[in-house]
């Protein structure tokens, strides 16, 4: 609106934010979270470390005879620079994923409890879904974030430091550069979706138990005992139900020929395990009782 | 509270090991061939080809031939027992068998170990005089147990 005048730029000013900013709305929750977010300098630390850790690793490999040859792919780590992002993968699926994910899930709605502040927030004219809505998708955005970097770093690394030879697969049949960068492309994005299984679990712990050190810790070590399970023989219907299967099911990206059937299982029980655990903190978040603290 | 978790826990634990322990595994002796066999031969190519700096080596058939170590026990599940057998095209021109042991997951990945007075040790030279990985000393693969 170019011809409405303003008496002074600060009113302009302010005419605009609040045309701009619509009352009531999760946006605004979920900008001012992000923005908490990005000021922590622990989470900023998090995702530097997403960026160089994996430089790191492949540097330490490139100046030692040993290969990580208990993990898979460990054993190409010198010979291709494709097998590094793969190593990561595999190590980051065992516990660093779920851990690293939930330190924002976990602790996004019970640092309103740490703090004390929920009667505050509560007050500034945003009902409980809209509060729950916008912090739930900055969890989820830092849960993106953090995958994306640890993905692209690890990948980076494995092609600047070790070089891009072609991969040998997991049927031993040799994949050229440009097919293996993109299976490490493909394996890295789809674990957005257990990711994304296990931002639901945090969001859902930190909900529950009031307390960051359990929202954080709960899934993570849930996580491992998961995994654990999983390595027991003859649970083969409860392993395909377990939200950290998923975390292997690149593996049948890598086999000539490859087999979908595990990432297809996987997508369904990590949105199906994010469905249940997003309505059950959903449903804490607005049957809880703010006036008692 | 805290009882309440800890009986849950078990109730659950309890009911996933009745419900899995009836399914039965998901390695099963054929899987495991289908995965050992067609590896190996790829991989035999592969360590002749760095070896010799060409394509010209025989290619194995993809046949393997896998066991459980114990006789007791039926060919299927996953443990560190497993051998597989394959036709292995020796320097001399004979095809021999090799044996492999195989250590094999639930998640129906695996770890062949050859006998390296055969295959090599786990470093070769290659054709250009470079030190790298051996294909055959040991090697990974997964199947699908879904």
């Amino acid at each position: 609106m170019s011809d409405v005048t303003h008496d002074s730029p600060a009113e302009a000013a302010g005419a605009v934010r609040t045309a701009a900013r619509p009352r009531g709305g999760a946006r605004t929750v979920y900008l001012w979270e992000l923005e908490k977010l990005t000021a922590q300098w622990r989470i900023r630390a998090v995702l530097v470390l997403c960026l160089v850790a994996p430089f790191l690793f492949a540097l330490g490999l490139r100046a030692q005879d040993t290969l990580p040859s208990d993990t898979l792919f460990g054993r190409w780590a010198h010979d291709s620079g494709f097998a590094v992002p793969l190593v990561v993968l595999g190590f980051a699926g065992q516990w660093a994923l779920p851990l690293l994910v939930c330190l924002v899930a976990g602790d996004i709605f019970s640092s309103e409890d740490h703090h004390g502040t929920w009667k505050t927030i509560l007050t500034r004219s945003r009902t409980r879904g809209q509060i729950f809505a916008g912090k739930t998708l900055a969890a989820v955005t830092y849960s993106a974030v953090v995958v994306l970097l640890l993905g692209a770093g690890s990948l980076a690394a494995g092609v600047l430091v070790i070089g891009h030879q072609p991969l040998v697969g997991l049927s031993g049949q040799e994949i050229g550069a440009g097919r293996a960068a993109g299976i490490v492309v493909e394996s890295w994005l789809y674990m957005l979706l257990p990711c994304l299984a296990f931002t639901a679990l945090g969001v859902f712990f930190s909900l529950a138990t009031r307390h960051s050190a359990a929202g954080i810790g709960a899934p993570a070590v849930l996580g491992l005992l998961l995994q654990l399970v999983s390595l027991v023989d003859g649970l083969g219907p409860v392993r395909r139900l377990l939200p950290t299967t998923a975390f292997d099911a690149w593996h049948g990206l890598t086999t000539d020929p490859a087999f979908h059937r595990p990432l297809v299982t996987g997508a369904y029980v990590s949105a199906g395990c994010a469905v249940v655990f997003l309505a059950a903190g959903h449903l804490l978040m607005l049957r809880r009782d703010f006036t008692k603290g | 509270m805290m009882r309440r978790i800890a009986l849950t826990g078990g109730a659950v634990a309890a009911a996933i090991v009745t419900i899995g322990g009836c399914a039965g595994t998901d390695v099963t002796e054929q899987r495991l061939e289908g995965a050992v066999g067609p590896e190996f031969s790829n991989l035999y190519l592969l360590q002749q080809r760095a070896r010799n700096g060409n394509d010209r080596a025989e290619r194995p058939d993809r046949w393997a031939d896998c066991k459980r170590g114990t006789k007791s026990s039926p060919d299927r599940g996953a443990a560190d027992d497993w051998t597989c057998v394959v036709r292995w095209p020796s320097p001399g021109g004979v095809t021999r068998p090799l044996t492999y042991e195989v250590h094999v997951l639930p998640t129906g990945c695996f770890t062949a170990q050859g006998p390296a007075t055969q295959v090599g040790q786990q470093l070769m030279t290659d054709i250009d005089g470079v030190s790298r990985t051996n294909p055959l000393y040991e090697f990974d693969g997964c199947f699908d147990v879904s």
